[in-house]
């Protein structure tokens, strides 16, 4: 079964969190007839441009981080978490896009996402490390 | 394979054929997409390449085998043809008729020839269609009635072997001495051969006794040219895996195998054949007979490349591109004697393999000295994969130039960290049999049981 079928892409992840955010509200979470969850969250009210120029807080290298590798090979399609926002174990944290296809990068834990180690758009191998977590303690 | 022309090529293997390939194609200006497991990570093909991507584990089947994998890394990097080396995907019939449905170039001949030659069977009667010599056999499937096996076994005359349709390289085959042996004989290798190949089709063949393995390159295009570019001799095997090569084969006429070459030739033209491959033929008594042909570049073709100065990689891009051969059949000459010995991490006593990082890579020189490998200092030979670490070539005026050359390169390599056959390698180059020229495809695993009895 293709879970892009079931989970909204990248784009419209993006167009949730605009209007989550201009609703006032913190998160929403979807769940798949197959229970793959979805948790997207807006931390704050952060703009959304601060989080591709934000380096990691200091605390966060010192701190035991997860390293997320990517499940398959695609074009990679982040989705641009606000920094510090939490996120659940299995949570969507972007996309693989295979010609037709799309691949879900899902939270291997819950915590939040310190690091996107990936560009957006750029290929990336399958096993490579696209996202750096901070697992929630 | 459709005859457009292309600059970015998917190169669908590891090793040194994947450098092999890339080294062509960068010849000629194409771009090179290194798809890759994740042991493969810090090769030297995928370092050099212009796209690398890695299409996921170590294991084969994930990776290398993975057909669906490579073909959406195709698209996905934009490379418009796929080279499949030899091994893994480069003989299989449907992997290269999904590269031609999406629209891409496979570098080989078309699905239909691989398919055609696949089954042995089939490739037994367009050889004989085409005049060339085969091992006299059942020419066709054997019958289920049992009376008929026996007598088809009683004409041809013991000793038999008894060979999947679907095998090859020494897999799904069986040797039969006597007829009360038959039956039970062609019953086992039928189960076998549809457990591994899904198809127990079976035929029946003389046995030869002390044959000599004898091959002959060709390369055709698809604008009809096919030429063949000499004979190799490959008869220094262990278990079905060749250990030794050398060109041209000793011994043997020229005028004989140029015969046999000629047929070759005729018979790619009616198949309407195109790219590299190789028709492999046991030779005893003076008489050759067709075994199988492989429709791939080959582990030795560098002894052909060194002995007539063609660059057969780059001539199947080439080809593949739909460019004709501006090669003429009378332009090809045989100019010395080449060796190649295939180089393996392994016990050069027990053969098992030796996985492990090279400490130490120090490569051998000179007039005539070439190495064909993608292992430097530091590489890590994997336990996923087979064990060969490179080719080493020597060419020379003659076979005597040829071995002495070899040897020395022998004595200058230098191999840390893991355990490598070249003592087997130099006990073989001062082999009196080997060195007289000529012996049969027994020869070595005699050998290796003097010396264990020693």
């Amino acid at each position: 079964m293709n879970k892009a079928d079931e989970m909204p892409g990248a784009d419209a992840i993006a167009q949730i969190a605009d209007w989550l955010a201009e609703a006032g509200l913190d998160s929403i979470e979807i769940v798949s007839p197959d229970g793959d969850r979805l948790r997207i969250g807006v931390g704050g009210g952060s703009a959304q441009g601060d989080i591709a120029t934000q380096s990691p807080a200091k605390a966060e290298e010192t701190q035991d981080t997860v390293l997320v590798e990517s499940p398959y090979f695609g074009r990679f399609a982040p989705i641009d978490w606000p920094h510090g926002a939490p996120v659940a174990k299995g949570a969507l944290l972007g996309m693989l896009e295979l010609d037709m296809i799309s691949l879900p990068i899902l939270a291997p834990c819950d915590g939040h996402v310190a690091e996107t180690l990936a560009k957006p758009s750029s290929l990336v191998g399958y096993g490579e490390s696209v996202f750096r977590l901070v697992p929630k303690h | 394979m459709n005859g457009q022309g292309f600059t970015r090529l998917l190169i669908a293997n590891r090793g040194e054929i994947a450098l092999r390939i890339q080294r062509a194609a960068r010849k000629l200006g194409i771009e090179t997409v290194a798809v890759h497991s994740t042991a493969d990570r810090d090769s030297q093909h995928v370092r050099e390449a212009d796209v690398a991507l890695c299409i996921g584990p170590a294991a084969p089947a994930k990776s290398y085998l993975d057909a669906d994998a490579i073909l959406l890394a195709a698209r996905l990097t934009g490379a418009q043809a796929v080279h499949p080396g030899y091994g893994f995907l480069s003989e299989n019939a449907d992997f290269a008729q999904a590269v031609e449905q999406a629209g891409l170039v496979f570098v080989g001949p078309s699905a239909e020839a691989i398919r055609t030659m696949g089954d042995k069977i089939a490739a037994k009667r367009a050889m004989q269609a085409a005049g060339v010599p085969c091992v006299p056999g059942s020419d066709g499937p054997l019958p289920a009635d049992e009376a008929k096996v026996r007598a088809l076994a009683d004409g041809i005359g013991y000793p038999v072997i008894v060979k999947a349709s679907g095998g090859g390289g020494g897999r799904g085959m069986r040797v039969i001495h006597a007829a009360e042996d038959l039956v039970e004989a062609v019953s086992v290798t039928a189960r076998e051969a549809e457990q591994a190949f899904g198809n127990p089709t079976l035929y029946l063949e003389k046995f030869l006794q002390k044959p000599r393995h004898i091959e002959i390159q060709v390369l055709c295009d698809q604008h009809g040219t096919a030429l063949w570019l000499g004979a190799r001799d490959c008869s220094l095997q262990r278990r079905h895996q060749k250990i030794i090569e050398e060109a041209p084969a000793p011994g043997i006429d020229p005028a004989q195998i140029r015969l046999i070459g000629e047929k070759c030739a005729a018979a790619c033209r009616a198949i309407g054949y195109s790219g590299a491959g190789t028709f492999e033929f046991l030779y005893e008594d003076g008489v050759f007979a067709f075994i199988e042909m492989n429709t791939r570049v080959q582990v030795e073709h560098p002894i052909t490349e060194e002995t007539t100065g063609i660059d057969i990689v780059a001539e199947q891009l080439r080809v593949a591109q739909g460019l004709p051969l501006t090669i003429a059949q009378a332009d090809i000459v045989t100019r010395g004697h080449a060796i190649e010995c295939r180089l393996n991490a392994e016990d050069p006593t027990s053969f098992v393999p030796s996985p492990g990082k090279v400490t130490r890579w120090d490569l051998p020189g000179g007039p005539g000295i070439r190495v064909d490998s993608h292992v430097q200092a530091g590489y890590q030979v994997q336990p996923y994969y087979d064990s060969l670490l490179g080719k080493l070539i020597a060419h020379g005026a003659t076979r005597a130039e040829a071995m002495a050359r070899m040897r020395v390169a022998l004595a200058e390599m230098r191999v840390e960290g893991v355990l490598t056959n070249i003592p087997l390698h130099q006990a073989l180059l001062v082999d009196e049999g080997f060195v007289q020229g000529g012996v049969d495809i027994h020869h070595l695993e005699r050998w290796l049981i003097a010396r264990g009895a020693s």
